[in-house]
Order: structure tokens, then C-alpha cells, then sequence
């Protein structure tokens, strides 16, 4: 059995004790067996003497049993880190940032509070995943729609916390923007509500965000200052139809008027659907629909003069490949756009896209599909099923064997920068990392990444950095992917989420004003959490006692 | 060779299952273990199998594991421990080891059979102990 860091083990032993007096022995888990549950998945630093294990889990059915963990963790001084489903495979999984802690799963904490079909909101607790959360609404017959990631098996609540995103309307794809309302269990097992959840007899929790006064729940995303234990949403009407369409325009520089009209129209809430940019020249299929390709339904296929010319290119580029792709009326960009809404209104946003698309020289046009809801369930794996608010785990097959990706890896860690979202941004981020990767020796790319379009208001640039079985590989991928943070901080780019392993540099990174956004985390970090004994280093906020004076 | 699932799947009813997770859990009651309480096959790895059968109902799947994930693991664990073995590719065993720890079930024992992508296993409740 490990033992945290600095506590003495009788102190742990009576921990333990006090645990499962708590909240029942069979739900205080110690044995190697049980503890190896929550190891990394996807960690680089597998087998290595830096990767966190926990020592303990324990598993708590309710917000009194949090507390009551809470407060023993505090009497005996015990690391604890709290996770919900622990899917957060490629930013650190349910293993513990701070090796040694105590995992506290809140996976029996499943419950779904509330289904509000007028006000198209939901409360829920931590352990509930997208699943359950679909398959609960479909059991009721509600006409509400999830907005999840891929894969679907994580938790609402969770994903929401760790700022992950889905793949329907804007206004629902932050999942952290799209809820409403709070409760959290503070370091000191006091219980807080937020928004209009701190009025007594409130109508309106999961109607209103930010109640009156300062609005704090951003502090407990991506923080360690409080354990959720209930979370508000809101869910998206099931519309009345959907429509898919693509813009294809030729010209390498089309891709900046495409991105800067795709932003007038999203933010003008006509195109409302997530968007998806390709590049057939280059061979990329859109974010959305990368599995359908990997699974072979579909794909670009290329002669061999194409793929001649793809290999010269540079950045993606050059004047013979573009030339080729006018003459052969291959796209150099596909903009994948989606609507949803009543048909007279999908159709009439669709026309008004295409005429502001028309802007540019040698569009293209195409529906590719155009149906009433709701989605036929029967068909569900011809689509992208995020895009209905339907979970899957399809997302794995790309990680089988096949010609797109013939040699698998173990796993994969995310590097996820944010960049502006203009099409200039797309070709600098391009350039700096695949020159980056090449000097490291890293796997990263083919010949040209596309960003997401999870945001509305900015891109990120997601790359799949592998996992191998290979100590000395992911040694050398790590320090390479430790680089890529320092190159994008460099230009200005800033990750949004990123694994235990990498979040102090990725801290260090916003530093403005020598670290005054840290300061003020250690200082919160300080007041609310004094003993430190809550998720200590999760985005580098260590409480006082594990402070290194680094910056 | 081209998949019929319909001939495979009486061949694998009535005369195989996962090879080594047949031989050692399925039939041999006198080892003290218990058949598995359901078999999961990928239709794509059906010509690994040999061995005999259990008896314990089997679950088919291509690929992608949700629709067995939502008709049937979920119930299975939810409603206690269970043991399942079977033959898949190592993605949707990786998807059905992360679903198995929530539900304080792991993998205790895989074999990648040699010059294929297929992966017979057994996943069984955590405690357990001394399989192969």
C-alpha cells in the first residue's frame, strides 16, 4: 500500500478507519488491485518513478458522506482528489496530480436530480455520465438533447468542470458556459451553492447563472477549491430538423475569407451547427467525421500526381498543387456547416449562407443532408452522432489499426493550444509547430492540421501527441511536447487543458505581470483550503506546505 | 474470407469460444472457477475462435461497442459483478476495460493472438485472482 507524502501512517491507518466509518468499508478500497483502477491510462510516464498513483479510494454516495471525507481528510491531513467518471483520457485520467493522494469517485453519486422539460435544464451529480444522462431523457420520453463530447462515457459534470466541448449548437457546445447553478463542498466540508442556488426556496437554480454579487464558479473549473457535488445545465430543445451542407472553395488564401465570413455568420447565430473545416487537397477529412473515414466508409482518395505534388508541398502548399486542384476540381478547403431548427428557418439561414460565401471567387455548394428530427437511431452510425446529442464511443476506432493509422498507439496526450480563429492563424500555427515537431523528431503531423471549432470565438489547434509502450519514446516525446508549450507561448498561444504532467509549464506560461493570475490562485488557494489538502497541484495551485519558490 | 455472421455464429455456439478464456473458464467447473456470465465477440475476429463452448450467452458487436455498452454491459454491471470474456481488437477492449473499472471489474487475463490484431480476455471483478 502507498502511503501519501508526509503523513505518518498511523495517521493514514486512522484515516482509513475514519473513512469507512463514514461511508461503509466496502467503499474504502487500499488493495493494489483496487488502486491500480486508477492509474493514468494514457500516462507518458507509465512505469516511470514520476507517475501519480493514488494510495486510497474512496467512494462516497452523497454530498454528507463529501463532507464527512472532507473533514477527516482535513483532521488527519490526507491528500484527497476528487474525480467524477475519471474519463479525462489525454489530460491525466482519474490518476491524482499530486502522487499519493486519496481518489475520492463520485461514481456512486449518479443520480439525475431533476429534468426541467419547460425550462430545458437539468441538475445532476457528479457520477452521472452522458449515457446515463441520454438514456435517462430517452426512458422519459423528453425531447431534450445532450451536447456531449467524444467519446460519450464521461461525466456531465466532470467535462463541464475540465472546460471540455460537443458538437451542437454554440450556445451548448462549452460545457462549462452551458451550466447554471452549483453545489460544492469547500476544503473545509462547509457547503456552498452558487448562483440563485444560494437563495433559500430558490425558483430559479438552473434559470439564472449568477444570483447577486460576485459570480464564482469559474473558480472551480480547473481548480482545486471544492468538490461539485451537484451541477445545473441546460439542454437543447430537440429541433424540428437539421441540415448539413459544404462550402468548397480552391485557392490555398480562400482559407482566410472562408474562416472570417464562417465567424460573421456564427456570430450572428446563422450558421448555429458545429463547424467543420477539411482540406481535400490535402487529404484531411473535417474534425467531425474523422472515424467514418478511418473506418473506410468514406475518404479522398488521391492519383499518384496528387499525391507527387502533396509531397512537395510545403506548409500544404504549393502553386502546382493548387493549380491541380482547380484543374481537377478537388477543394483546397471544405467548410462543413450544420443547421438546426425548423425547416423554413434552416433553409432560409442555408440560403443566406451561401450568399455570403459567394463573396468568394469559385465557391462551391452542397447539401449533403437535409431530415426532419428526430434522428433515426437505426441510421445513427451513418452520422457523426454527437452532432444529435447521441453518445458513442466510436471515437476509439481511430485508434485501430488501419491504412490511416498503421501502427496504433498506446494512447495519446493532448496539446491543445488556443488560436485566434482566422485563417492566417491556421497557416502560423501550421508553420511554427510542424517546424517545431520536425526539429523534435515528433510524430505530430502529415502535411497540414485543421483546427477545431468547438468555440465560437477562437480555435484550438489540437494535436495528438502519442503514447507508446516505450519508456525512452515517451521520455522523448514528452520533453518534445514540453517544447511545443514553450513554442506556442512564444507566439502567444496559451493551452486550454492539459495533463497533470505538463501543468505547472503550462501555468508558467500565463505569467503577465510576474504570475500575478498565479498569485492570486495560491491566495484563494490559502483562504479557502489551509490545510491543502484538496487535489494539491491540480493546474499547479500546491497549497502552502508543497509551494516550491519556482517563480 | 468473407464474414457470415449467421453460419459463424451457430459455429460459435455450438462449437468454439474464446479459445485459451474457453479452455480455462467456461467448461471447467472443477478448477472451482464459474462459467462467464457472457461471451462478447467482434464479428472481425470470429475466425480466431476455438475451443469449447460455456453455454453463457454470447453478445456480438463490430467494432464500436456502444450499442453492447447500452443494451446490455450497462445492466450487466450495474446490477453486480459479473464475469465476461471474449475476443475483440485491443480499441474495444481498451473501451471495455475503462467501462469495467467504473464498475470495479478489470482485466485479469489477455492474449493477443500471434500475427493478428485480435485479443482474447477475461474481465472479471477486481478481487478476483488466479486466473492464467
Amino acid at each position: 500500500m502507498h502511503i501519501p507524502p508526509g503523513v505518518k501512517p498511523a495517521d493514514f491507518q486512522a484515516a482509513l478507519k475514519a473513512f469507512a466509518k463514514a461511508i461503509g468499508t466496502e467503499w474504502v478500497f487500499t488493495s493494489d488491485e483496487d488502486v491500480d483502477l486508477y492509474r493514468d491510462a494514457f500516462s507518458p510516464l507509465v512505469g516511470e518513478p514520476d507517475e501519480r498513483f493514488a494510495s486510497a479510494a474512496v467512494a462516497p454516495a452523497s454530498t454528507e458522506e463529501v463532507q464527512a471525507i472532507v473533514r477527516i481528510a482535513n483532521r488527519y491531513r490526507i491528500p484527497i482528489y476528487p474525480i467524477s467518471t475519471g474519463k479525462n483520457l489525454g489530460y491525466g485520467g482519474s490518476a491524482p496530480a499530486y502522487s499519493g493522494s486519496v481518489v475520492v469517485d463520485l461514481k456512486r453519486m449518479n443520480r439525475i436530480l431533476e429534468v426541467d422539460e419547460r425550462n430545458a435544464s437539468v441538475l445532476v451529480e457528479p457520477g452521472v455520465s452522458y449515457f446515463d444522462l441520454y438514456n435517462h431523457l430517452r426512458a422519459q420520453g423528453s425531447r431534450l438533447w445532450i451536447d456531449c463530447p467524444d467519446p460519450g462515457w464521461g461525466s456531465v459534470v466532470g467535462n463541464a468542470i475540465d472546460r471540455g466541448g460537443g458538437y451542437t449548437m454554440a450556445s451548448y457546445r462549452n460545457h462549462f458556459d452551458s451550466h447554471c447553478g452549483m453545489e460544492v463542498v469547500l476544503p473545509d466540508g462547509e457547503l456552498l451553492r452558487t448562483g440563485m442556488g444560494a437563495l433559500p426556496g430558490s425558483k430559479t437554480w438552473q434559470q439564472y447563472k449568477s444570483g447577486c454579487g460576485p459570480w464564482v464558479d469559474g473558480i472551480f473549473s480547473q481548480g482545486n477549491y471544492g468538490i461539485v457535488t451537484k451541477m445545473g445545465f441546460w439542454l437543447m430543445p430537440e429541433p424540428e430538423a437539421y441540415l448539413r451542407a459544404i462550402i468548397r472553395v480552391p485557392r490555398y488564401k480562400d482559407l482566410i475569407p472562408l474562416v472570417d465570413i464562417l465567424n460573421k455568420l456564427e456570430n450572428m447565430r446563422i450558421v448555429t451547427g458545429f463547424p467543420d473545416i477539411a482540406t481535400p487537397l490535402l487529404g484531411y477529412p473535417p474534425t467531425g467525421q474523422v472515424q467514418v473515414f478511418l473506418e473506410g466508409n468514406a475518404g479522398y482518395v488521391m492519383t499518384p500526381e496528387h499525391k507527387s505534388l502533396l509531397a512537395k508541398a510545403v506548409q500544404g502548399y504549393s502553386p502546382e498543387l493548387e493549380a491541380f486542384g482547380i484543374a481537377n476540381e478537388i477543394p483546397y478547403w471544405e467548410l462543413w456547416v450544420s443547421f438546426y431548427g425548423p425547416f423554413e428557418v434552416i433553409d432560409a439561414q442555408w440560403q443566406a449562407t451561401q450568399r455570403h460565401f459567394s463573396a468568394i471567387q469559385g465557391a462551391r455548394f452542397k447539401v449533403v443532408e437535409r431530415m426532419g428530427m428526430p434522428v433515426d437511431l437505426a441510421r445513427i452510425e451513418d452520422y457523426h452522432e454527437p452532432e444529435f446529442g447521441v453518445p458513442s464511443l466510436r471515437a476509439f476506432s481511430i485508434g485501430a489499426r488501419s491504412p490511416f493509422n498503421p501502427s496504433p498507439s498506446k494512447g495519446h496526450m493532448w496539446f491543445s493550444p488556443i488560436i485566434p480563429r482566422t485563417g492566417e492563424a491556421i497557416f502560423e500555427a501550421n508553420r511554427v509547430f510542424s517546424e517545431a515537431a520536425k526539429d523534435l523528431g515528433m510524430p505530430l503531423f502529415g502535411s497540414f492540421t485543421m483546427p477545431s471549432c468547438f468555440w465560437e470565438r477562437s480555435f484550438i489547434f489540437i494535436l495528438a501527441t502519442p503514447v507508446t509502450t516505450d519508456a525512452e519514446t515517451n521520455r522523448r516525446y514528452v520533453a518534445g511536447f514540453r517544447k511545443l508549450i514553450e513554442v506556442g507561448a512564444q507566439h502567444g498561444w496559451g493551452e486550454y487543458r492539459t495533463a497533470p504532467v505538463f501543468q505547472k509549464q503550462v501555468m508558467d506560461a500565463y505569467s503577465f505581470n510576474g504570475h500575478a493570475l498565479h498569485k492570486l490562485h495560491e491566495t484563494l488557494k490559502d483562504a479557502l483550503d489551509p490545510n491543502g489538502i484538496l487535489a494539491a497541484g491540480r493546474y499547479d495551485i500546491w497549497p502552502r506546505h508543497l509551494r516550491k519558490p519556482s517563480r | 474470407m468473407t464474414w457470415n455472421p449467421s453460419v459463424d455464429r451457430r459455429r460459435f455456439m455450438t462449437g468454439s469460444v474464446a479459445l485459451a478464456a474457453g479452455a480455462t473458464l467456461a467448461t471447467k467447473p472443477s478448477w472451482g472457477r464459474p462459467a462467464p456470465d457472457l461471451m462478447i465477440c467482434d464479428t472481425r475476429c470470429a475466425t480466431q475462435l476455438r475451443g469449447q463452448d460455456g453455454g453463457a450467452p454470447i453478445a456480438w458487436f463490430t467494432g464500436d461497442i456502444t450499442p453492447l455498452w447500452n443494451r446490455e454491459l450497462r445492466r450487466l454491471w450495474q446490477s453486480g459483478e459479473a464475469t465476461i470474456a471474449g475476443i475483440s481488437h485491443a480499441p474495444a477492449l481498451f473501451c471495455l476495460e475503462q467501462l469495467a473499472r467504473r464498475a470495479r471489474h478489470r482485466i485479469v487475463w489477455r492474449n493477443t493472438i500471434p500475427g493478428t490484431d485480435a485479443v482474447h480476455w477475461i474481465i472479471a471483478p477486481v478481487a478476483t485472482r488466479g486466473w492464467i
